[in-house]
């Protein structure tokens, strides 16, 4: 087995803010930014490279309205709109997500990449605290690069060629039932809605995947990947199961700890992350705000 | 408070320390007490109920000699001495786990519960932070009475009935390599400290399902040393150990703990297991004393 290749890929200094890492493996926190207000393009352009260096960064204490989260997305690119998930009936470009004290399940408890499911996945997540638990309901994140450099030479060759299926409502979730089925079964976690017509929810994705902005390859799995195309689920799962196993190996992980008013931005094209339902009896509440991405090549 | 952190009935709020959970599962963070000091009796057994609470603890910023710092573990039970790994010269007691500059492997990346392979594991473990890297090196804990819960009624019964054989030398995970032989081949800096255990019993069967002597509660008493069930040959026990390994460590049931130099962690082997995170490159250097354990029933 390999070890963890931790790379310094801090280049340059940065300026205009701090940046901490958290983990050996991914993870940083950006301190001196207040994202309420319109950052100018030094910033911008520094935070951007902090984020495609850390593959997930964080800043703490922001104090910002629905308007002042989407201003700061929209820096990075269009919004991307779940195709499952009901959004706020008066920003519909923003997720909230709700576990109150009576609730035992959470939503995103599995190691996945957001929507990776659609054509285009959304290349960057944004998760804004409001409401926390007095502990518990941290956020793991595993570095995919990492993934990818610790297979062998021959693993590597063999999945070049392959492609995943990536399936946003597959029965292969742990209760066998369909969104809407665990909707209506009251084991559902967020409101539901019907995808658009043209909104395609299962994709085939390049299972080694190539960051269109740093150049480094990725182990792009995660939970939606259901099996690899042209293959059967049986001659899948063992390679599947192996993959998602390595993928969150703890030296490729961090883990945050919220504190509301803590905003996180991490890139999908190059990392997985976890809910942790750890904090039944307490109530806990984000805003999720998803920027679209490219085809996976 | 979620189901990890089990408080004890009927007792009264903490009156001589302040004890807060870092997480859902387990783990929690001791303010107050100055370790290198006698603690009376009323702050021992405070310490002892919030250990037994929550698995693991923490203490942050102590200052303390090796005297006084043994003199804190006796508190606890007699010094455990681990068979394969020599303590310091001049304290014997005290086993300093290092990784140095230019070490490609650290000391406890395993999800394990420690010298479990021995008739009567160390009961507890405590390590304090002498020498840290800028980043990374956290520690991950689990707490297998969560584990043990989540298992289905007929797992429980199944497992019930078994036993666990487990190997301090396990050569089969390690390609065939025995410690020595495997330190020797990494290079590692630990080598000089690998001993040869005489006639300490270092294979050694114990229940799958683990009752604590003072909690009561039951436990899914895995970790990385356990080869096989007793009884069964390694491929028949492949399958079920890889799911329960697996199970052990879900992330609703860690911790990750970040080190500072004077930190001090305590936990309890006989219902959680740990992993020491390898992310990070050189210069870390720990202080470990293990507490004496019965034998598991």
């Amino acid at each position: 087995m390999s070890e963890a290749q931790i790379q310094d890929t801090s280049s340059q200094a940065y300026e205009r803010i701090q940046v901490k890492r958290a983990a050996g493996a991914l993870g940083a926190e950006i301190a001196g930014v207040d994202l309420s207000k319109p950052l100018d393009d030094a910033t911008f352009g520094e935070i951007h490279r902090a984020w495609l260096e850390n593959n997930i960064i964080f800043f703490r204490d922001q104090d910002l309205t629905p308007d002042d989260h989407l201003a700061f997305a929209r820096r990075f690119g269009d919004i991307h709109i779940h195709p499952f998930n009901k959004p706020l009936d008066d920003h519909p470009e923003v997720l909230e997500i709700l576990k109150t004290e009576d609730e035992e399940r959470n939503n995103g408890g599995r190691w996945h990449t957001d929507q990776m499911y659609t054509a285009k996945p959304a290349k960057g997540t944004m998760l804004y605290a409001r409401e926390m638990p007095p502990y518990g309901g941290d956020t793991m994140f595993s570095n995919l690069y990492l993934g990818y450099e610790a297979l062998s030479d021959g693993m590597k060759a063999m999945l070049s060629g392959l492609k995943g299926i990536n399936n946003g409502d597959s029965r292969k979730h742990p209760s066998g039932l369909t969104r809407m089925e665990r909707e209506k079964a009251g084991l559902g976690t967020l409101k539901q809605v019907v995808p658009p017509p043209d909104v395609q929810t299962i994709s085939s994705h390049p299972i080694i995947r190539t960051h269109p902005e740093t150049g480094r390859k990725a182990l792009y799995v995660g939970s939606h990947t259901e099996r690899f195309d042209g293959l059967t689920d049986e001659e899948s799962a063992p390679i599947l199961s192996y993959l998602m196993e390595l993928t969150h190996r703890p030296e490729f992980t961090f883990r945050l700890r919220w504190e509301v008013g803590t905003l996180t931005l991490w890139d999908n094209r190059c990392c997985q992350h976890f809910a942790i339902n750890d904090y039944t009896g307490f109530r806990r509440r984000v805003h999720k705000v998803t920027i679209c991405g490219d085809t996976p090549f | 408070m979620p189901e990890g952190h089990q408080p004890f009935d009927n007792q009264p709020p903490y009156q001589t320390i302040e004890v807060k959970p870092i997480a859902g599962a387990l783990g929690a963070e001791v303010l107050g007490p100055d370790l290198s000091k006698p603690l009376d009796e009323e702050t021992f057994s405070e310490i002892r109920r919030a250990w037994l609470e929550n698995n693991v603890i923490f203490f942050r910023g102590q200052d303390m000699t090796s005297d006084q710092y043994l003199a804190f573990a006796k508190r606890w039970g007699g010094i455990h001495l681990h068979p394969y790994m020599q303590g310091l010269p001049d304290n014997p007691e005290i086993f300093e786990i290092e990784k140095k500059e230019g070490d490609v492997r650290n000391f406890g990346n395993r999800w394990h519960s420690d010298q479990m392979f021995t008739a009567q594991p160390a009961m507890g473990t405590m390590l304090y932070a002498k020498e840290l890297p800028p980043v990374g090196g956290d520690t991950q804990f689990s707490n297998l009475y969560l584990a043990y819960d989540a298992l289905s009624d007929g797992m429980k019964e199944m497992l019930g009935r078994m036993k666990s054989v487990n190997n301090g030398d396990n050569k089969r995970r390690y390609g065939g390599l025995s410690r020595a032989e495997r330190y020797k081949a990494q290079g590692s800096s630990m080598q000089a400290k690998v001993k040869d255990p005489g006639d300490i019993q270092t294979i050694s069967e114990h229940p799958l399902i683990r009752t604590h002597p003072e909690t009561g509660r039951k436990a899914l008493y895995i970790g990385s040393h356990t080869e096989k069930f007793a009884g069964m040959t390694h491929e028949e026990s492949e399958p079920l150990l890889n799911f329960l390994m697996e199970h052990s460590h879900r992330p609703e049931f860690t911790c990750r703990f970040r080190w500072e130099v004077g930190s001090l962690a305590f936990w309890d082997n006989r219902c959680s297991q740990h992993y020491a995170i390898n992310d990070y490159s050189g210069g870390r250097r720990m202080h470990r004393i293990t507490i004496q354990g019965d034998t598991p029933y």
